[in-house]
């Protein structure tokens, strides 16, 4: 069986020419860039008043909303917000709630009061305590113990807030993006009402066409971050389509890959414009 | 009054228990209190933004969900509604499959067409009848063409009018076959279609007969422009007279037979139809409604005879299997209409108050809360106005009792006769803060809530705004009553939901970043907490 070795080599920028009219209104900054110098706005995260200038304190986008000012970083861990929908990894068993794994600052607690049935999670951030940590419950049947798929793991910001998070692609698969960047993948569950939301989970077999579908999609998610695209169904979808024409274990390939973005982004950009 | 125990909708019992603590009450007062008239129940649900924003926060609830659950949805009566929903629809899988072969392959369209056309005749009528010179025309001696259950394109004469404007019968001589001079008692074979549209009229077979009764608006369905002469009191007593067994076998009056015989002479030398009397050419209806009906109606009528489905030999069985599978689609349709989403009594408002969201950025198109409508998610009273005010950075300049004095519009709700003596910082945050309102009325009211501009501006109150400065600074209680002539009560439950709205400004600058709002808040907070304000009180915990 012949196998395929690369070193580790920069990525190439890919821009596309014509439309970046639209994003050089973009600020971006660095740690300890002055932002403004005006008293007259409210700072906000990510920022902090260096002798009466605004300076910035991560590396980001400055993003104005009437009088306040913040930088949004471009990595980060993930910060809960109350409503976001996550997906974690157990990892502790304590006596009156289980810690989970979220890629944040701090684990997440879920506790024996919010969970429908015991296992790991699918979950929604209930509250946040003061010291960041982030309370979790899985009240409704659309959460629970997650079944057979594939986890994806990316950078939370890379995750674009909507309006919901649950997509069934029509490749065929089905995709969870949840905010703390994990993502699940898993094949589209045949009758439509799942019942229990996740107390019996299916060990049955999945066929092999579903198989390639999810590992495609895979491949697509990573591809996609490595170029920093911002992630949400139609981007996935675009991508997917694009990748198509090459095989599975081709996507992961630096050339490819940037071939498949090119074609993602202009057809974002056709859709935008 | 006892009717009101238990929980709606899901119990079928409740215990009402009366304490009596000075002697059991006589008996009149027990039995109003149990039989007695209650008061009527009004829901006081209302659509707050707060409400709107946390909903949209969470992906599993909707707005309309919520909105349905309310008590002011109780009347759409949704349980009786489901259920002939299903009877209907199991009706409709019932019903003969319909043949639309060859021939009847536009039987549908002929249907809806016939459906038009009657809709239109009856709004023209109306319109006539509701003229002046409708009201003319319809005078005693009018010859008219009658279309009911009973009688088919017959020409009749009117006799009389009656008086009652709302409900105005016509008594009319009406020829028809011998042995259908009784009315058909029953109602719905007027409401049944004809299926064919003709303008033939009506000539007995037999012997002519005649009947004379009285007419709705419906079943005249044509004035002509002929006009007989007749007595009419003549007519009627003569009819009226022969309608008592003692006097049936009698012979017709002379008055009677000469109109009959008109009748029938016109009857005859007119077959295919005779002339009508235009609504717009000879009765000067201008309206354009009337003239776009007529328009309309001569239309539908000339493309009914490019139909080929009326000469089919099964033509009239099919059109009533038609007409009855239609009634039983209409009524379900307005039934699904009724349960949907749709018929929410609050709808109209959600989507204008999601209008003003989007405009103000708490939400973006497509649903998704934003940073703004995040921090509005804490407050709970005037979202809108304090969001706006932490976000145009109205508090920074401030002292902290300064901004705890200007924050007092929000809780305090009366008049005051005594202006207060305000520092001039302080006057450009009030002039801020109704500015800022100002913007807001203005928007909500151009997205369409009921709402004027200055109402909303007025709701904010700074009569208080001395008051709480004072003693944001150290001031006895004794000396800020005298500052002003608000009652003392009130003072101290103003401060005490002031102290509320500053700890949720606290946990809004929390949210956005700014630690050095979140500071003043507390320290305002804590100028405020002392004293006679916050002794916990000896009745509440």
């Amino acid at each position: 069986m012949a196998v395929e070795m690369r070193l580790p080599a920069v990525h190439k920028h890919i821009s596309l020419a014509a439309s970046q009219s639209n994003r050089e209104d973009k600020h971006l900054v660095v740690p300890g860039d002055v932002i403004t110098s005006d008293t007259g706005f409210m700072r906000g995260h990510g920022t902090y008043m260096d002798e009466d200038r605004l300076t910035a304190s991560v590396a980001g986008e400055v993003e104005r909303v009437n009088k306040l000012i913040c930088v949004r970083p471009l990595k980060t861990r993930y910060n809960g917000e109350v409503g976001d929908v996550v997906v974690g990894r157990i990892t502790e068993v304590q006596q009156k709630r289980w810690k989970v794994e979220t890629n944040s600052r701090l684990d997440s607690v879920l506790l024996l009061s919010s969970v429908n049935l015991p296992g790991g999670e699918l979950a929604e951030v209930q509250s946040i305590f003061s010291d960041g940590a982030v309370s979790l419950h899985t009240r409704s049947l659309k959460y629970g113990k997650l079944g057979q798929g594939v986890l994806v793991l990316v950078s939370p910001s890379l995750v674009k807030r909507q309006k919901t998070h649950f997509h069934n692609l029509p490749c065929g698969a089905s995709m969870i993006l949840g905010n703390n960047g994990y993502l699940w993948l898993y094949p589209t569950p045949g009758q439509q009402d799942e019942e229990a939301g996740g107390y019996y989970t299916s060990m049955e077999p999945v066929s092999l066409s579903d198989r390639e579908v999810i590992s495609r999609l895979r491949n697509c998610l990573l591809a996609l971050s490595a170029h920093k695209v911002l992630l949400y169904d139609t981007s996935v979808l675009y991508c997917y389509e694009a990748s198509l024409a090459h095989q599975i274990k081709d996507i992961l390939k630096p050339e490819i890959m940037e071939e498949i973005i090119l074609e993602t982004r202009q057809r974002l950009v056709e859709l935008e414009g | 009054m006892a009717g009101r125990a238990g929980r709606r909708g899901l119990d079928a019992t409740g215990t009402v228990i009366i304490l009596c603590k000075a002697g059991v009450h006589d008996m009149g007062d027990l039995h109003a209190m149990m039989l007695g008239k209650p008061t009527v129940l009004q829901s006081q649900f209302r659509l707050t933004y707060t409400m709107i924003l946390n909903l949209l926060r969470v992906e599993a609830l909707r707005v309309t969900d919520m909105m349905r659950r309310s008590f002011s949805e109780n009347h759409r009566d949704t349980q009786a509604h489901e259920k002939r929903i299903s009877e209907l629809r199991n009706t409709l899988s019932t019903l003969p499959p319909l043949d639309t072969e060859g021939q009847l392959s536009d039987l549908l369209s002929y249907y809806h067409t016939i459906t038009e056309l009657r809709i239109t005749t009856e709004s023209l009528q109306r319109a006539v009848l509701e003229s002046v010179n409708g009201l003319k025309a319809l005078s005693v001696g009018r010859v008219v063409i009658v279309n009911n259950g009973q009688h088919r394109n017959a020409l009749g004469v009117i006799l009389q009018v009656s008086n009652d404007a709302v409900n105005r019968t016509f008594t009319a001589l009406i020829i028809c076959e011998k042995g259908n001079e009784e009315a058909a008692g029953d109602d719905l074979s007027n409401k049944a279609l004809h299926p064919i549209y003709s303008t033939t009229l009506f000539i007995p077979e037999g012997p002519c007969s005649h009947t004379v009764q009285k007419l709705k608006l419906q079943d005249i369905s044509a004035i002509t422009a002929k006009t007989l002469k007749v007595i009419p009191e003549r007519i009627i007593d003569n009819y009226n007279k022969r309608q008592q067994p003692r006097f049936r076998l009698d012979p017709p009056g002379q008055a009677i037979s000469t109109a009959t015989q008109e009748l029938l002479r016109l009857a005859e030398a007119n077959p295919n139809g005779i002339t009508t009397l235009d609504p717009v050419n000879d009765l000067h209806l201008k309206g354009v409604d009337v003239v776009e009906g007529v328009m309309r109606q001569r239309v539908l009528q000339d493309s009914l005879k490019d139909f080929h489905c009326i000469h089919s030999p099964t033509f009239t069985e099919q059109f009533a299997r038609v007409q009855e599978r239609m009634s039983v689609q209409e009524e379900l349709d307005k039934l699904l209409f009724l349960v949907s989403d749709q018929s929410l009594t609050l709808l109209p408002e959600y989507h204008q108050r999601i209008k003003v969201l989007e405009a103000l950025q708490y939400v973006d198109s497509t649903g998704a809360v934003q940073l703004k409508g995040r921090v509005a998610c804490q407050i709970s009273s005037h979202e809108l106005l304090l969001t706006e005010l932490l976000f145009e950075n109205t508090l920074s300049p401030l002292a902290p009792e300064e901004s705890a004095a200007l924050l007092s519009c929000l809780v305090f709700t009366q008049n005051t006769q005594i202006d207060p003596h305000i520092t001039n910082t302080l006057q450009e945050g009030i002039n801020q803060v109704l500015n800022v309102a100002q913007r807001i009325g203005e928007l909500q009211r151009d997205c369409g809530i009921a709402q004027t501009a200055e109402d909303f501006v007025a709701q904010f109150k700074f009569g208080l705004t001395e008051v709480v400065y004072c003693w944001a600074r150290g001031m006895p209680f004794a000396e800020i009553a005298q500052l002003t002539d608000v009652q003392e009560g009130t003072i101290v439950r103003c401060i005490q939901r002031l102290d509320e709205v500053l700890k949720e400004v606290r946990q809004a600058a929390r949210i956005v970043g700014d630690s050095v709002l979140g500071s003043k808040m507390e320290r305002a907070s804590l100028a405020i907490r002392r004293d006679i304000v916050f002794t916990a009180s000896l009745y509440t915990h």
